[in-house]
């Protein structure tokens, strides 16, 4: 009896215990750390999402692979401010409140970003329709007045669009090659060879160790490489352009811009042995003087 | 273990000492915070009070499923607290009570017709979501999508199977409503209401996909609604509840009580309405008895002539009026990358609260 007592002492102490819980209401929102793999959104200032992001997606590989279709479209340089709006959507930051991007900064990337996905044949998604955000204020994500602060050295003027994608050229003599050369911020000749795993990462090509750069241009020495490996995993397009032909890659000369921190290919020419303007103007540009 | 056992029914016999037969006890599932987490705390069914028989054994057998059962059960008393936030009743909780509404559900009036419903349906919408999100082997998505996909669109997603959690819900829930009385006809009734809302609101989400977001490929599932939107549902479905009267009648298994519309000229219940046959009582006072908690030093609305509203809510006992300061952030700004620096405020509130 005492036994059996002490047993419901026991028993009834563990029922008064159960916490008269607070109802808090548990929101599926959560933050994750932005995936390796999100090429989109890396080296933004922030490393971590809000999931499900503005989109809709639920999961981070979603995010993700919604978000590889975007990649050739950045490559072009249609707006300095396109991959913080997309990331604002794709990968919002996690803060307490949902900090989404102002209608002034959407409109400004879809004016300029538009006519270049029309070029491929997209309109401007549904999905990402202006009138959908809020007009400006101190809370949302504008292209001015908050983004000065942080990444004040993309002020130059938005690129014109143009319909124009690099590809693979065939040299006809040395001096349109040096009239070329002169044109461009940067001529460097590259290697790029297959890569044998490729289920993981986005880019199929990795840079050779060998770097022969003709023209720097505003890059510095070590910058070319970096820069280098940036287009390779993010302009895919002008680089299945380049490789169509050659699948498991090969060794081209490469022609560009340089936008802010961002390098453009426009032109490319296959490096190989019967390329006899190539070398010509190779060695010519040594001591090419540009006019004008 | 015997011990054990002594103690548990020791504690049945208290508990029911306390309550009348139709108290569904099992929802103190809801308040337990170690029923809610499978990883932290395993379930023990054997702990859980006011189980009969058969849901012992569906807890035993189901043992993955029971977070899910008592997340239901929680979501169902959330909505019913927002629901009811305006009224006399506002469907409050007894702390460290097995019978966690007191005796106001122990008469069979719409007020228990409605926590029944929402209960209910609150038990299959978790179950339905946890099969969903994959967080149980027994149950996933719904393969069988009913209909052809439409034009411009295919399945895809995770179909939501609201008839697996309305099963298990029928199966627990009802589970104890097995007897020949009147009031286990209303809880059986009424808990199949609180389901035939969810299959009723099921509908298509659709995503699009392909190229730069363009609706080039869209995939369909059919989901439940927001739980909200049932709540919504229910309640209205509470303020038109139907009224009934209790015949008596002989069967084979002996006397068997049955439900009639009270009132003939008005519309029948259906089976998606909520019945009743026991008027309410009157929440204005407090009566420990009938388990009303009165409405004194309630808040309530002095600019509303609704339900919610002074005169209302205090049965015409009039209101006190205070001031309250309360600090709130103001002047939020978003700094890139990436914080917000916000201001403090002082704001002067009007409350007014029932005398």
């Amino acid at each position: 009896m005492m036994l059996a007592a002490f047993a419901l002492l026991l028993l009834l102490l563990g029922i008064g215990a159960m916490p008269n819980g607070h109802w808090e209401h548990q929101g599926t929102s959560r933050c994750v750390p932005i995936p390796a793999n999100m090429a989109l959104c890396q080296g933004l200032g922030y490393s971590s999402m809000r999931m499900p992001n503005l989109l809709g997606h639920e999961s981070p590989a979603e995010a993700v692979q919604q978000s590889t279709s975007w990649l050739p479209l950045l490559a072009r340089e249609c707006h300095p401010h396109a991959r913080i709006f997309l990331c604002s959507l794709f990968a919002p930051v996690c803060l307490e409140r949902i900090i989404s991007p102002c209608r002034s900064l959407c409109v400004s990337v879809r004016d300029s970003c538009a006519p270049i996905m029309n070029c491929y044949g997209y309109p401007w998604p549904r999905i990402l329709q202006c009138d959908q955000f809020p007009k400006d204020h101190l809370m949302c994500i504008s292209s001015v007045a908050n983004l000065q602060n942080g990444t004040s050295n993309e002020g130059r003027v938005v690129p014109r669009a143009s319909c124009t994608d690099c590809e693979l050229e065939e040299a006809t003599s040395s001096k349109e090659l040096l009239d070329l050369f002169c044109k461009s911020d940067f001529v460097v000749k590259v290697r790029l060879s297959k890569l044998n795993s490729s289920s993981s990462v986005l880019t199929m090509f990795f840079l050779g160790s060998r770097l022969e750069v003709l023209k720097h241009g505003p890059l510095l020495g070590g910058e070319m490489r970096s820069r280098l490996t940036l287009w390779l995993e993010r302009d895919a397009t002008c680089v299945g352009n380049l490789t169509r032909n050659h699948p498991n890659g090969g060794t081209f000369l490469l022609t560009g811009t340089v936008t802010g921190k961002r390098l453009l290919v426009n032109k490319a020419f296959s490096w190989g042995k019967r390329q006899r303007h190539l070398n010509q103007a190779a060695r010519k540009w040594k001591s090419h003087r540009c006019r004008g | 273990m015997d011990l054990y056992l002594v103690g548990f029914l020791m504690c049945m016999w208290f508990s029911s000492s306390r309550v009348l037969g139709g108290y569904p006890i099992w929802w103190s599932l809801a308040l337990g915070q170690q029923y809610s987490s499978i990883g932290s705390q395993p379930i023990l069914c054997g702990s859980i009070p006011g189980l009969v028989p058969k849901q012992l054994r569906f807890c035993r057998n189901y043992i993955e499923i029971m977070p899910s059962v008592a997340e239901g059960v929680k979501l169902g008393i959330q909505e019913c607290q927002h629901q009811f936030r305006g009224r006399r009743w506002n469907c409050t909780t007894i702390k460290d009570s097995l019978a966690i509404f007191g005796p106001v559900l122990d008469k069979a009036t719409r007020e228990s017709a409605f926590v029944h419903a929402i209960a209910s349906a609150g038990v299959a919408f978790a179950v339905t979501r946890s099969c969903a999100e994959g967080t149980s082997t027994m149950c996933g998505c719904d393969s069988h999508h009913k209909g052809p996909p439409g034009e411009g669109w295919k399945w895809g997603g995770c179909s939501e199977d609201a008839e697996f959690g309305v099963l298990v819900s029928r199966e627990f829930a009802d589970a104890r409503e097995n007897r020949p009385d009147a009031r286990s006809a209303m809880n059986r009734h009424n808990n199949e209401a609180g389901r035939m809302t969810i299959l009723e609101n099921m509908h298509l989400r659709c995503k699009c996909h392909g190229l730069s977001g363009s609706c080039e490929v869209k995939t369909c599932w059919w989901a439940q609604p927001d739980f909200r939107l049932l709540g919504d549902y229910l309640k209205d479905k509470y303020d038109s509840a139907s009224e009934m009267v209790v015949e008596k009648h002989r069967e084979s298994r002996g006397w068997v009580e049955t439900l009639r519309a009270k009132y003939a000229f008005f519309k029948h219940p259906t089976e998606r309405d909520l019945v009743y046959y026991e008027g309410s009582p009157n929440f204005c006072e407090p009566n420990p008895e009938t388990g009303s908690f009165g409405t004194r030093d309630r808040a309530c609305n002095v600019s509303s002539h609704g339900i919610e509203g002074c005169d209302l809510l205090c049965c015409g006992r009039g209101h006190n009026t205070r001031t309250e300061k309360r600090k709130e952030k103001c002047h939020c700004i978003f700094h890139w990358c990436c914080y917000v620096s916000c201001q403090e405020c002082v704001r002067v509130y009007d409350v007014h609260t029932c005398k």
